[in-house]
């Protein structure tokens, strides 16, 4: 056979090899059942506020539950859903997507109604939303194979394989609350965003500018012109989850030592941050010096008048930067798993940044003279990282979190990893049992064909179906788990049963009426193929309904099955045809010869 | 042994009866035994020691709590991220009550020596109403979506025999779960979907060597395609009962149960079921053209 005719054979060749070379790099990634992960347990941060409601519910006008919903997330920039109503008592349960307090709730709905309690919890209704967004952050392909449980009132169990638990925290551990101001005046948030666009990332002596893109409705446009007229060059301050219910507290010495630009007053409470001689932002959160080692009556008069309206409190620096005096009364002010701190990043982080990294601050960008009061439909949000792979990272982590927001807020309870479920023990058991499979399928193929040669084809396409499969789920990515165990051995098992369709149709010694001729080589490998297809897309068609409407397991199945049938009719049946073909042809020669010379005799 | 005998002297309504009375006696062992849900699938209590200085073995907590509790254990060793320190992270079935958390700590203590108090925290399915309510829909898309193609194929109502015949399958999988009181398990899931992927195959197999051949009477070309659909699932059963023997995985053994059941209910669910309306279909229609032509 000349070589114009192998070209199928080739190609599975060449594909072959193409995907030892996936093999070694990337290289497979492995699920959490045979590599280990990591476990998040995430707190779900919803309060449950029971009001009595001032004016009562009757027949089908909910506009008093609806004004009050209102008037919370307006207020508190979160999300607020009615769960339950009860039209004897007069009373309503709203959700309310962050922990807050029932002086806060009664401070802000005023004559409105009158809260009852306020509870930790969480619907599961907004829990399973919560997980879903959750789930598609890290994974928005399907491909990691992540799982995730409700546990206790209000916690979530995440599974993640194999993912850097920095990022993994980075990624779970936002609501994705957007905030935009220009001086104190909100502009625009979340609600206003259309859509996340592209990232631009840009070099400039060493530093790694990047920009991510921001459509905004037309309404939040007209709000940005309105907002925007006559202040050209002032920055525009873009928070993302700015800690709106906490306390900043922070060393006194800081003030001493203060770098430029950066003022603090002591009337409003916060930091300002100067961007040109005439213009800076003040950063939103309200700001107490206290000193190291115990706290002033004044300073703890203070504290306490926030916590009204605060629920948490942040020291900027390590437990060890306070003394245990100072720590154990602001614990006792707001309870001790509301004290958080956040110290420094690094050495080299300089006192502005880790001040707006504490606040939320995302970017504050000037706004160019020729945009101020025009209804700008695009913002850029931006940062900077010192090398190209962080600076990309952050920006599209940004985006997948601008993209899915959370309805509630989220903190972190645990972080612990796990070692693998299937250890080295397990890898060993599916080796034998891989080769004792080969070996069953093998026998059973020489009993019903009495050829080694086509049992030898058979095995040889066999093992290039499972490395190319193997070869593309490590190209795309895709975690390797039970799931994808499973749907490798439904690859080579589906692999199989086309290579014996296709060699049965070509053995077929015709039937006892068959056709009016009998039928060529190529044209019953042909009829074959009309079968193989057929079954091909069946199986796709089901696997693409499985992708697109299954989670987690299913998809990473569905995947590796599509490929794998993809590769054996795109690639290796085409080349099995060809060496049966060649297999066979070569078998009818040997016979017409031996016929010939009987016939010479 | 003629394993195509029925296919000359069974009459059609005589093939499809014995699949479905198999089917029957499947379906009533699922009813009445019920299949077990394992942890993925059904809620229970999670323990959480932290700060161990002594790490039990994994396993080793699971059997000793398995018997204490009478029901399901898995047990997974964890290190804190934070602070280095190692853990472990117990999983339950059983929702636990006082006797019952008491009864972990006593059976942690006399057997391990862990003194220290655990968190305890209730747990719902991995696997939520919500995520079950969505395998389904994709399973039922599945098979809507595979009928679209079958009769782009065939362009006849009749090959919508197939997907009762797959689901059938589906049927003797879920009996054999229950007949050997296997979990129904993520596991097991993946199974039911490999068993798709397989009984589809042989019943086009089918359908296309009896609608769209030529020559030979109908039945004869269902044997033909008979012997090579049992070379197919023959195969598949050889591989399956290698994994069975072989891997002492759980996991595993329910993936392949599945399966091993589904392919044995395949062989009477495409051969006599399928076939049978298939071999009825095309009689009929010689019956009609042999009218028609009179």
């Amino acid at each position: 056979m000349s070589l114009s005719r192998q070209w199928r054979v080739l190609l599975l060749g060449l594909v072959s090899l193409a995907a030892v070379g996936l093999l070694v790099t990337p290289g497979i990634r492995y699920g959490i059942d045979i590599a280990g992960g990591s476990r998040v347990v995430l707190k779900l941060e919803a309060s449950q506020a029971t009001i009595q409601l001032t004016t009562p519910i009757v027949g089908d006008n909910y506009a008093p539950l609806e004004e009050i919903a209102g008037l919370i997330q307006e207020n508190l920039l979160t999300s607020v859903k009615v769960v339950s109503l009860d039209r004897t008592a007069n009373t309503a349960i709203f959700e309310i997507g962050r922990p807050v307090s029932s002086d806060l709730i009664n401070s802000i709905i005023s004559d409105k109604g009158q809260v009852i309690s306020v509870e930790e919890g969480i619907s599961s209704r907004t829990r399973d939303e919560v997980t879903n967004l959750l789930q598609t952050r890290v994974d928005p392909a399907g491909l990691l194979g992540v799982q995730s449980r409700p546990m206790g009132a209000n916690l979530v169990l995440f599974e993640v394989p194999a993912m850097d638990p920095e990022r993994a925290k980075a990624l779970l551990g936002q609501t994705g609350r957007l905030e935009a101001f220009i001086e104190n005046t909100l502009v625009l948030t979340a609600d206003d965003i259309e859509q996340v666009g592209s990232i631009i990332i840009r070099e400039t002596g060493g530093i790694y500018k990047y920009e991510v893109s921001l459509r905004i409705s037309e309404e939040g446009a007209n709000k940005f012109a309105a907002a925007s007229q006559g202040k050209g060059d002032y920055p525009f301050a873009i928070y993302l989850d700015r800690p709106d219910d906490a306390v900043l507290l922070f060393n006194n010495q800081l003030l001493t030592n203060m770098p430029a630009g950066l003022t603090y007053d002591n009337t409003t409470r916060t930091f300002r941050i100067a961007t040109s001689e005439t213009h800076g932002y003040n950063l939103l959160v309200p700001s107490i010096p206290i000193s190291k080692g115990n706290l002033d009556n004044a300073t703890l008069q203070t504290i306490q008048e926030m916590q009204v309206t605060k629920s948490r409190a942040i020291f900027l620096g390590l437990v060890t930067d306070f003394s245990e005096n100072v720590t154990g009364s602001v614990k006792t002010i707001f309870t001790e798993n509301r004290v958080e701190y956040l110290p420094k990043e690094s050495e080299t982080e300089t006192t502005t940044s880790w001040l707006q990294r504490a606040c939320g601050l995302q970017s504050a960008p000037a706004i160019s003279p020729s945009i101020a009061g025009v209804a700008a439909r695009d913002v850029e949000i931006t940062g900077s990282r010192g090398s190209y792979e962080s600076a990309e990272r952050e920006a599209s982590d940004l985006k997948t979190i601008l993209s899915q927001r959370l309805p509630v807020k989220v903190s972190f309870e645990g972080e612990s990893s796990i070692p693998a479920r299937l250890g080295s023990e397990f890898a060993f058991e599916v080796v034998k049992a891989a080769i004792a499979a080969v070996i069953a399928v093998g026998v059973l193929v020489y009993l019903r064909y009495r050829r080694p040669l086509i049992v030898g084809a058979i095995m040889l396409t066999m093992g290039g179906t499972l490395l190319i499969t193997i070869g593309i789920a490590s190209g795309l990515r895709q975690t390797i788990g039970l799931p994808e165990i499973g749907a490798i051995l439904a690859v080579i098992g589906t692999g199989v049963e086309q290579q014996l369709i296709i060699t049965d149709e070509v053995l077929r010694r015709g039937l006892p009426q068959a056709g009016p001729r009998p039928v060529s080589l190529s044209g019953r490998i042909g009829k074959a193929f009309a079968i193989v297809f057929a079954v091909a897309a069946t199986t796709i068609a089901a696997m693409a309904t499985l992708f697109f409407v299954g989670y987690g397991a299913m998809k990473g199945f569905a995947i590796i099955m599509s490929v794998g049938v993809l590769v054996a009719i795109l690639v290796v049946l085409p080349a099995y045809g060809k060496i049966i073909n060649a297999i066979v042809s070569r078998e009818i020669t040997k016979a017409e010869k031996t016929q010939a010379k009987a016939a010479q005799q | 042994m003629d394993i195509t005998w029925h296919t000359k002297h069974l009459k059609p309504r005589q093939m499809i009866a014995i699949p479905l009375v198999l089917a029957a006696f499947f379906a009533a062992v699922f009813f009445v035994r019920g299949v077990p849900m394992s942890i993925e699938f059904s809620s229970g209590s999670m323990i959480t020691y932290r700060n161990l200085e002594n790490i039990p073995n994994a396993d080793a907590v699971e059997s000793a709590l398995r018997s204490a509790l009478t029901a399901e254990v898995t047990a997974v060793q964890t290190q804190d991220l934070a602070t280095g320190t190692f853990g472990l992270d117990i999983q339950t079935t059983k929702a636990l009550d006082d006797n019952g958390k008491e009864l972990v700590q006593r059976t942690m203590a006399d057997q391990f020596g862990i003194q220290s108090m655990p968190e305890f925290y209730s747990i719902e399915a991995a696997i939520s109403q919500n995520y079950l309510r969505g395998a389904m829909l994709a399973i039922i898309g599945a098979f809507i979506a595979m009928f679209v193609i079958v009769f782009l194929v065939f362009r006849h109502k009749i090959v919508g025999a197939m997907l009762p015949c797959v689901a059938l399958n589906m049927v003797w999988a879920l009996g054999g779960l229950a007949l050997l009181q296997m979990q129904f398990s993520l596991a097991s899931l993946t199974g039911f979907l490999l068993m798709i992927g397989f009984s589809v195959d042989t019943n086009i197999l089918l359908t296309t060597h009896v609608l769209k051949r030529v020559g030979g009477e109908p039945r004869e070309r269902m044997a033909n395609a008979m012997l090579t659909g049992f070379m197919i699932t023959g195969t598949s059963l050889a591989t399956m009962i290698c994994i069975n023997v072989l891997v002492t995985n759980p996991s595993i053994t329910q993936l392949a149960t599945v399966l091993t059941f589904g392919l044995a209910g395949d062989l009477f669910n495409t051969w006599f079921l399928n076939g049978g309306v298939l071999v009825w279909h095309t009689e009929r229609q010689k019956r009609k053209e042999y009218y028609v032509s009179l």
